[in-house]
């Protein structure tokens, strides 16, 4: 009886354990990320974002996002688990521990005086000549004699010492931790148990494992469905106009997914007559085209009047069944957006992408065509941003058409707080035709203009100030070489250095845009793009983000440190450049590098684009000119065969042709930390192999250069 | 036809016929069959190694492997009694007779002499009395059994190894599951030992728990937990995890060798040549070994205890503690880890001469290795040249010896800083295992990491 009272306490304990190993830590990284949340809130300011509510906190909004599910579980399981310890506490003194100090009432470790002191007055008071009671003469020799020997006499008190009890050695007895009632199964209730265990054990990790594995293979990494990957790919096309990208973005499989209700037929129709004039109707038979239009599938007629209804923010309007679609449509685009732009350069390379993964010698094999042109296309690239940037700031694509002075249309000024379309009219009567002139203006200067003639308040005006202080602006710095050579011959692989330095004129470098019109998070992203406008090409593209600052120094000093040993400097140099790159990146300044391979010999007039995807008209471009020099080296193949023979003489490497497939156990780990290299080098030079069937006349170019 | 060492393919060639291969998997199996695959196979071998063998006697209760079970997933009286040791053996001494040559015939022989190793140990096993004394019926029927655990086992190997599963290094993954699930199982158990003190928990943590709730003298229970000395401590469990750290550490080690195209210029990129280049090796080899040694040592002791052969092999005797036998003197003992530091610190001989043992032959089994099979830095060289990539600022006649240098340097010094972090875990350990089990399974698993991220990433 005493066994299972004492594993009734036992059990308990276990389940505590077994309760606290995930809830502690995971406490406490909730705790660490809430406490660091608070302090980084670098958002505009402006009246506008402020009045949209994205970033105030009203108690109710605060509560509810604290008393989320999960946080409710955890405080459930923090309660029970402080239960269970005064339930453990309470049953624990039973567990009766032998220890001759604490019989006695003695701090341990008490001299031996003190023992025989004790030991008499208790004597007094138990010893059965003095004290009658049974239950004293039990304790006396049960307790009382047994400690007193134990602390006296030197065998027993080494036996203590040792074993824990005065009479030596006590023999194990094992248990297990669990409920009596598990420990003697009989007949129904074993049943009942083994149901349970397979349950529990068995088939809640299955249903786990298959719910995971399902959804898995429906996402990407990206949390983009792969059909919607494969949609873009099929749908992306070379020359597609800015305006036809909306065409393909709207056509995801996450779109296509929000349900149809016949409720929303007569909302969507008032929608339609709105914002018709954005449709790229033709006017001349407006009948047919809008009966055309409203064929389409129901889901992408949706889709598209209601990111219409962003562009032009007619959304006050939506019913509220539609609201929540116009909310989930706004929430996924940027990640869609951000897709789409991935896959204009992934669509040219998607039929190599698996046969060149073997292995990270197939770099090179992948380098071998001496030409590469049209990694990716410029146009639908910028046409991607473009989009991206009208949906985040609410402005119209019809905005953006080039009026007057301005390539961008009126569109940058529609970013900026209360200012509408008279107020650029106004505007442009003063000569202030383009948003980079209001822009550099001096602050006085433009409030003076703002104020008298467009007649702004000056409330408003500083609205307008605080966004244009948020704005960032960018300046590039680009070099490129083949390391370690001079010059840049025809298939030379050519790295591109460049840094992108940011400024604001706030001096924040990481910062959340003025975005009031757009409900979600929004972080800024710039695309570094290196193309040529000529034939349309961008030959690199990597996605830069300001917010990060650890990440980019990691990063920076990784790149750094890798491309100064790649060129054999000494661990000093090799130091204090990663230090100028980390001071670099500290002061606002983001490395961006890459690999490409030259093209075939002639002048290029490049182009380098920093693209925002959320602030209109601070995108920068800078010229570059790369001169590609006729080949000079040919290749060195017969050096290479010359060389081989004498190692073939050893006789060993007989039939090994097949051993790279085959049997790839122990060794296979020494290739592993190379793949494990700038995967964007490794894109590139994919991209790279992506032409070698398209540009068959430059390889045989190089190849008779060989010869 | 592949030609062995010592014409040795002429003995293997007869059973050629009957062998059923495993095809290659094709090339792009989705990455969820391929786990699915995986969960299959593991469960299939924990089946086999719960499933008792039948119709054996239990007569002695000490388990003469206890020393290496967990290094070979083996457990006692099960279909799984030799676990992957016929494994282990059998692809060593493939690399050894095949050297460098790598045919799909080999792995057939590899196949063949894995099935001949587990009858052979079949046969040792009841020879040795491990089941008590058995009639000829009764011992066939039960070899019968372990080679049928046996042969499933290689055929786990080779599903494997053809690309079903997950990791194409066969089935070395167990011996990780099984070491890690020993050390998890210390740490947390909820078996109970009542002795002099009361009911402690046999878990480390779980009786860190009980001390602190139960005991109103706190440090004392803090004291109790983290340095009880018969039972798995949270010291030891601290200092286990520190040493799994530290050979992940090393794991990451290696040296960069700049290699540049000699056919397109500004290619180039650094091959890293790993520290630990001949990963766990070393250690299966050298425990592989060591339970030779110690197989031949016990035998030797309960028959010819008298002779002087065995007493250079070495004695054994009953730990009252754990109830199996141990090492007491000869070589068997010197090969074995002391038990502490305190162990090392009263028999000082016994710790250097174990100290050597594990440096020197760790450093000289890996140079070894490379140089009787000398398939790595020859694959690399080859590697290399189908690329057209030449070791930056070398000439390139000088590259298969200046790789060469690289590979042995590596080689050797892995090897022995393997050594010495096996000795660090013997030390530091205590209850929870041997330093070559978590030095096998931390490698292992850092093995393990690299190729789902490779696989991951395709």
């Amino acid at each position: 009886m005493a066994a299972s009272e004492e594993n009734s306490a036992l059990f308990p304990i276990f389940i505590l354990t077994i309760m606290a190993i995930p809830i502690v830590p995971y406490t406490i990284t909730k705790l660490c990320r809430a406490a660091t949340k608070k302090s980084k809130s670098i958002h505009c300011h402006c009246s506008e974002c402020s009045k949209s509510g994205k970033y105030r906190k009203s108690i109710f909004k605060r509560i509810s996002s604290v008393s989320t599910c999960s946080n409710f579980t955890l405080l459930l399981l923090w309660v029970v688990m402080i239960i269970l310890v005064y339930y453990i506490k309470s049953m624990s003194g039973e567990i009766q521990v032998f220890d001759p100090f604490s019989i006695l009432g003695l701090e341990p470790g008490a001299p031996e005086s003190e023992i025989k002191k004790k030991y008499r007055r208790l004597s007094i008071q138990y010893h059965p000549d003095k004290n009658p009671d049974p239950e004293a003469h039990k304790y006396f020799v049960e307790y009382i004699a047994k400690a007193y020997q134990a602390l006296t006499d030197p065998v027993a008190r080494e036996n203590y010492e040792k074993y824990g009890h005065p009479d030596g050695r006590q023999g194990f007895q094992m248990g297990i931790a669990l409920p009596q009632f598990l420990l003697n199964i009989d007949g129904a209730s074993g049943g009942i148990l083994l149901l349970w265990i397979v349950g529990v054990c068995i088939l809640l990790p299955l249903v786990i494992a298959v719910i995971y594995l399902s959804r898995s293979s429906k996402y990407t990494g990206n949390y983009v469905m792969h059909q919607t990957l494969s949609t873009y790919y099929y749908l992306m096309k070379p020359s597609l106009a800015p305006s036809k990208v909306m065409d393909v973005f709207i056509k995801a499989a996450e779109y296509m997914e929000i349900p149809v209700r016949r409720t929303d037929d007569e909302p969507l129709q008032k929608l339609f007559m709105l914002v018709r004039s954005e449709l790229n109707l033709d006017l001349k038979n407006i009948k047919q085209e809008q009966a055309k239009f409203w064929k389409q599938h129901p889901a992408l007629v949706k889709t598209e009047l209601l990111v219409q209804a962003q562009l032009t923010r007619e959304f006050a309007a939506l019913s509220p069944s539609l609201q929540s679609d116009f909310k989930r449509i706004l929430e996924t685009a940027p990640r869609l957006l951000e897709e789409l732009m991935k896959s204009i350069k992934r669509s040219v390379d998607f039929v190599y992408f698996f046969s060149m993964l073997v292995d990270w010698v197939a770099l090179f094999m992948a380098v071998i065509p001496r030409n590469a042109q049209g990694h990716g296309w410029l146009r639908p690239a910028i046409g991607v941003v473009e989009l991206s940037q009208c949906i985040i700031q609410a402005v119209p694509l019809s905005a953006r058409k080039t009026t007057g002075g301005s390539p961008e249309g009126i569109a940058p000024f529609l970013q900026l707080p209360h200012i509408n379309e008279t107020v650029i009219k106004k505007l442009n009567r003063k000569k202030v035709r383009t948003f980079q002139e209001l822009h550099d203006m001096d602050s006085q200067e433009r409030a003076d203009l703002l104020t008298q003639t467009a007649g702004l308040s000056s409330s408003d005006v500083k609205d307008i100030e605080i966004v244009l202080d948020m704005m960032p602006s960018l300046t590039l710095e680009v070099t490129c070489e083949t390391e370690g050579e001079e010059g840049i011959q025809e298939g030379d692989i050519v790295t591109l250095h460049a840094w992108v330095n940011i400024k604001r004129g706030n001096g924040l470098i990481g910062a959340l845009p003025h975005t009031p019109y757009y409900p979600f998070h929004k972080e800024e992203n710039f695309w570094f793009l290196l193309a040529d406008s000529v034939s349309n090409n961008v030959w690199f593209s990597q996605k830069v983000s300001f917010m990060d600052e650890a990440a980019a120094v990691t990063a920076a000093s990784k790149a750094i440190e890798e491309s100064m040993e790649g060129s054999g400097a000494t661990v000093k140099e090799t130091s204090r450049a990663v230090a100028e790159a980390v001071d670099k990146v500290k002061g606002g300044a983001r490395l961006v590098m890459g690999k490409f391979q030259a093209p075939s010999e002639g002048n290029y007039n490049l182009t380098c684009y920093c693209l925002c995807d959320s602030w209109l008209g601070s995108d920068t471009r800078i010229n570059l000119k790369l001169k590609v020099l006729k080949r000079t080296r040919a290749g060195t193949r017969g050096a290479v065969l010359a060389d081989e023979g004498p190692i073939m003489e050893d006789g060993v490497e007989e039939d090994d042709d097949n051993e790279d497939g085959e049997y790839d156990d122990d060794y296979e780990s020494e290739y592993s930390e190379d793949e494990e290299d700038d995967q964007n080098s490794k894109n590139k030079q994919q991209a790279v192999n992506g032409t070698t069937s398209k540009h068959g006349k430059a390889v045989e170019n190089s190849s008779s250069d060989e010869e | 036809m592949a030609r062995l060492r010592f014409g040795v393919q002429h003995l293997l060639n007869p059973f050629l016929p009957y062998l059923a291969e495993v095809p290659q998997a094709s090339t792009n199996l989705p990455f969820r069959n391929m786990l699915i695959n995986t969960v299959a196979f593991w469960l299939t071998f924990l089946f086999w190694s719960h499933l008792s063998l039948s119709r054996i006697h239990s007569t002695k209760d000490a388990d003469p492997f206890h020393l290496m079970r967990r290094i070979f997933a083996s457990s006692p009286r099960t279909f799984m009694e030799l676990g992957i040791y016929p494994i282990v053996i059998s692809r060593y001494m493939m690399d050894f007779l095949a050297g460098y040559q790598r045919p799909t015939i080999i792995n057939s022989y590899q196949m063949i002499l894995g099935i001949i190793i587990t009858i052979v140990q079949a046969f040792g096993c009841i020879k040795y009395g491990l089941y008590g004394q058995l009639g000829w019926e009764d011992s066939l029927f039960v070899i019968g059994q372990i080679l049928f655990g046996g042969i499933t086992v290689i055929y786990l190997d080779q599903f494997f190894q053809k690309g079903y599963g997950l990791i194409s290094t066969g089935v070395t993954p167990f011996i990780a599951a099984n070491i890690c699930g020993s050390i998890i199982w210390k740490a947390f158990s909820f078996t109970t030992i009542k002795s002099g003190r009361g009911a402690e928990f046999e878990g480390a943590v779980t009786e860190l728990v009980h001390v602190l709730i139960t005991r109103t003298d706190k440090v004392g229970a803090l004291q109790e937990a983290f340095f009880r000395q018969n039972l798995p401590n949270v010291f030891n469990l601290l200092l286990t995890i520190v040493i799994f750290l530290l050979v992940v550490y090393f794991d990451r080690f290696y040296f960069g060798l700049r290699v540049r195209s000699t056919n397109i210029r500004g290619a180039r990129n650094t091959i890293p040549i790993k520290l630990f280049y001949t990963s766990y090796m070393p250690i299966i080899l050298q425990s592989s070994s060591v339970s030779i040694i110690y197989l031949f040592s016990q035998y030797l002791h309960w028959n010819f205890s008298s002779s002087l052969f065995t007493s250079i092999l070495g004695t054994w005797k009953l730990c009252e503690h754990s109830g199996q036998f141990i090492p007491a003197g000869g070589l068997a003992y010197y090969v074995t880890p002391p038990a502490s530091l305190a162990n090392m610190l009263a028999d000082p001989i016994h710790g250097i001469l174990y100290v050597a043992f594990m440096l020197g032959g760790c450093a000289l089994i890996s140079k070894a290795w490379i140089e009787v099979t000398g398939r790595s830095s020859k694959r690399l060289l080859k590697k290399l040249r189908k690329q057209q990539l030449t070791l930056d600022g070398e000439r390139n006649l000088n590259m298969g010896r200046k790789l060469n240098l690289y590979v042995v340097t590596a080689a050797v010094y892995g090897g022995m800083c393997i050594g010495a972090l096996t000795v660090l875990g013997d030390l530091m350990m205590g209850s929870f295992g041997t330093g070559a089990e978590i030095v096998l399974a931390a490698t292992i698993l850092c093995e393990l990491s690299d190729t789902l991220e490779r696989e991951h990433r395709r």
